[in-house]
């Protein structure tokens, strides 16, 4: 039982804070609290790379670096529970299934793989030969390879990647959602085409030398604590933070560094935003376009604002943008944006009076219907004078998993370049699929439709995290087969196809050992550095196979003799993985030495050099006028007897993507619960309700399905009126499945057009569930 | 304890000085104490004592010659009695290479 309160929380982000987070942590664990750090040594040279956030290292080849949100992570996957066959002999599934996601995890490590048994409704212990022949007989009895679907979570390891986007297109299709898929797909989208990139530009040391940071849409506080200590040194040397952000969050407001011993002992702490906007919900891209059309505006007046130079030298398309911003009216910008004309012009003075700008974005701004558009006019105004392909400057998007960006490096794509597929033709002989597979969205409409049978996971909890819940479950259960690869019990575990198994694999955090030697992996973080990761800790149980091994032994029972590839023995020795990483990708040359090397090395990043692999061989200006209706005012239309909000999921502090660690959200004052919905105090009034009161929530879209999310607290929150905030995965299933970014299919759980109704307070145990 | 060549097998070192730094006493040491003498951080102490030990690790259970435990929240590694036996082999095979 959790102690359930609402209290404002008045200290600082990180501090002691943070410091009786982890205590609290590693004791629900079992984890001793002195020399936890020794077991805990993530981010060291000889260590295992922090299995949480993609925010690099400040350097990778010295120290452990300090995150309350990475120990959580790892404390997660080090824990001293086991889920063992004996709590499924304990529990239905059906049992299961009516437990928490918290509960579901919290039950520890899973140690055998464990295969679904309809007539006793239990998961059963199988052996992995037996396991294997399964999914293989299903794969193979499939009449088109497309029936079957292959997701992979940011957590996968470059090796694993690899092996599995090859093994998959060699039996025949490019069916690979992921969780990029949900994040910041948009981001490749919008840069690729503009910058010939689909990865931000800059470099740690860029932070360094920044003076001016726009952080739009994200939360570092919670999502990349890491990230808080360069905003911190930036703003000590005298550099603007700009921070836009519906939600007062206490991350992009005051931070102590519990590695900074004076900070920690005289209970100090130093701010982070200069500047701070709570902008609406989605009105970045109107913000963005204030700021544009200020800048042009005092290019027209004094001639030397713009980079002419650069322009004239590097891109394409500016008389367009010019038009575009020029055609929008204030009125129009103020009331999209929720900032007003004047604020606008401040902000874009800040960006004027500034050398060097870097541009941050996370889910705040990706997960929206326009997300595209308000991408590209970020780096519309980072072109506007140069800021992409010189010291301090630049876009840095920030990508949530560990692995997420170095996945879709490996091939992880369902829409995957000509030259890729040409590249494995003629390095392994078979011609691989050439039309595009499915993401995220699409695979789960074609299960639903009974198109895809078999659904296999290569970590993650798609059940959770994807959008449209029941619709997603339906989906899964008409599978003939669903798949999990997973260290820990979850949702998707418990919804589940006709046939299901669980395959549980090594963290992390724990050593690999094959052929008689330890391996490390490799990953990718958001800055395009690759390092090498080795566990130290010894397997949660004996059972457990690497991923890599999972994947080979999974393309050898499959595949047979119709493969030309050695599976199992590329499972031996992973540096023969990168040697075959290094045939297909030739960023990738010497990949074994280099990595070896601490702090391994930085991929290349043409739009860092000035090099633009786009159509025109130059970078370009996009042109988006801001929506003319948004989804919000033609939910009001439809419904105009009720008010109608628009809701942002987000995460709590206690929470990592779907993976809950706790009933609390600190920063922002909950404890002990989770279904909470923050709403201007203003608006609160105005629909007669009180703090406290709870409600139920409806989705109004134009599909005439009916979507809610029952018995949430209101809680009084600092956020504009008309704006709501809650957690999911409690609040995906308001979440309809077209509701994504236009061309880049992610949903667009940031910006969900919902009404309220009152309702009774639940039972003491239901609120407690 | 004459002095080690610098070109042993880790594991080989990590054992001799394990038992050096017990001496008679036969008290567990230190993990920091055991690195500093190693010159070896504590992702590559930890991974090569799970090794030494008796985990199960790529289907094969370790030989069990050491043991690491949590002593008021310190965490000490210490030989058992395999690992003392293995111990004087390589103290053996020393004096008569030496």
């Amino acid at each position: 039982m959790h102690e359930q309160k609402i209290a404002f929380y008045k200290g600082p982000a990180g501090g002691w804070g943070a410091l009786n987070s982890v205590k609290n942590t590693l004791l629900r664990q079992d984890i001793p609290l002195k020399g936890a750090k020794t077991l805990l040594s993530a981010n060291q040279p000889d260590g295992f790379d922090c299995p949480g956030c993609a925010w690099p290292d400040r350097n990778h080849a010295s120290t452990f670096e300090f995150c309350e949100n990475g120990v959580k992570a790892v404390a997660a996957e080090a824990t001293a529970r086991r889920a063992g066959p004996e709590l499924f002999a304990r529990y239905t599934v059906s049992e299961l299934a009516a437990y928490s996601d918290y509960w579901l995890e919290d039950q520890g490590r899973l140690t055998e793989p464990m295969v679904y048994d309809a007539a006793s409704d239990r998961y059963q212990p199988i052996a992995w030969d037996e396991a294997f022949a399964i999914i293989a007989k299903h794969l193979n009895a499939q009449p088109d390879p497309n029936q079957a679907i292959f997701y992979t979570s940011g957590r996968a390891s470059n090796e694993a990647a690899f092996l599995y986007q090859l093994f998959v297109r060699e039996y025949g299709t490019n069916n690979f959602p992921d969780c990029s898929n949900m994040c910041h797909e948009p981001s490749g989208t919008a840069m690729r085409e503009q910058l010939g990139v689909g990865k931000g530009t800059v470099e740690l040391v860029d932070f360094e030398k920044a003076d001016a940071i726009f952080i739009f849409g994200q939360n570092p506080g919670t999502n990349h604590p890491r990230m808080l200590a360069e905003l911190r040194a930036a703003h000590k040397r005298g550099a603007r933070i700009v921070s836009f952000n519906p939600l007062r969050e206490r991350g992009l407001e005051r931070f102590a560094d519990p590695q900074d011993k004076l900070e920690m002992a005289t209970l100090g702490s130093s701010p982070i935003s200069t500047h701070y906007f709570q902008l609406r919900i989605g009105g970045d891209l109107a913000a963005l376009s204030g700021m544009v059309k200020h800048v042009l505006e005092q290019e027209a007046e004094r001639g030397d604002v713009l980079d002419h130079a650069f322009i004239a030298e590097h891109a394409v398309g500016l008389s367009e943008l010019q038009a575009s911003v020029q055609a929008e009216r204030w009125e129009t910008l103020e009331e999209a944006s929720g900032l007003t004309q004047a604020q606008m012009r401040a902000v874009a003075d800040i960006y004027l009076g500034a050398q060097s700008v870097i541009a941050c974005w996370g889910m705040g701004i990706t997960q929206h219907t326009h997300s595209v558009a308000t991408i590209q006019m970020i780096n519309n105004l980072l072109l506007l004078r140069g800021h992409i392909g010189r010291p301090g400057a630049g876009p840095c998007p920030v990508r949530g998993h560990s692995n997420v960006q170095g996945d879709r490096t490996m091939g992880i794509w369902e829409k995957p370049p000509a030259a890729l597929l040409d590249r494995i033709r003629d390095v392994y002989g078979f011609e691989p699929p050439r039309a595009d597979g499915v993401d995220a969205v699409e695979a789960i409409k074609q299960m639903r439709a009974g198109q895809g049978k078999v659904f296999f996971a290569l970590g993650g909890n798609f059940a959770a995290a994807t959008p449209d819940t029941y619709e997603t479950w339906k989906a899964l259960q008409r599978c003939d087969l669903t798949v999990h690869v997973t260290t820990k019990l979850n949702r998707s575990h418990v919804v589940h196809g006709r046939q299901a198994l669980i395959l549980p694999c090594l963290g992390r955090t724990e050593i690999d050992m094959q052929g008689g030697q330890p391996q490390g992996v490799t990953v990718e973080d958001s800055m395009s550095m690759v390092h090498i990761s080795m566990g130290i800790n010894p397997p949660a149980s004996p059972h457990l196979l690497s991923e890599p091994a999972i994947v080979a032994r999974l393309a050898h029972a499959t595949l047979g003799a119709r493969s030309r590839i050695d599976w199992l023995g590329l499972a031996q020795d992973y540096a023969l993985i990168r040697d075959e990483i290094e045939k297909i990708f030739p960023d990738f040359a010497n990949f074994n030495q280099r990595v070896a090397a601490p702090g391994g090395f930085r991929l290349r990043n043409t739009a860092s050099e000035r090099v633009w692999q786009t159509a025109t061989g130059k970078a370009a200006f996009f042109a988006h006028a801001v929506p003319a209706e948004t989804a919000q005012q033609r939910a009001q239309k439809r419904v105009p007897e009720k008010r109608v909000f628009t809701l942002q999921t987000t995460r709590s502090h206690d929470q990592y993507n779907t993976t809950i660690y706790g009933m609390d959200d600190r920063y922002r004052g909950v404890y002990g619960q989770r279904r909470v919905l923050f709403i201007n105090a203003e608006d609160l009034k105005a629909l007669g309700l009180r703090d406290g009161d709870w409600v139920n929530i409806q989705t109004v879209w134009d599909d005439g399905q009916e979507r809610r999310a029952d018995g949430f607290k209101l809680v009084a929150y600092d956020t504009p009126r008309g704006n709501l905030a809650a957690y999911y995965p409690e609040t995906n299933p308001l979440v309809p499945l077209t509701a994504v970014a236009v061309r880049a299919g992610t949903p667009a759980s940031k910006s969900i057009p919902v009404v309220l109704e009152l309702t009774k307070a639940p039972a003491p145990d239901a609120a407690h569930a | 304890m004459q002095h080690m060549p610098d070109d042993l097998p880790l594991a080989t070192r990590l054992l001799l000085t394990l038992a050096q730094l017990q001496g008679s006493s036969l008290d567990a040491v230190s993990l920091p104490r055991l690195g500093k003498h190693l010159g070896q951080s504590a992702s590559v102490l930890m991974r090569e004592l799970s090794a030494l030990g008796d985990a199960e690790l790529g289907g094969a259970r370790g030989p069990g010659w050491v043991q690491i435990h949590n002593v008021e929240g310190h965490w000490r590694a210490s030989l058992t009695e395999a690992g003392r036996a293995v111990v004087l082999e390589l103290q053996a095979g020393f004096i008569l290479s030496g």
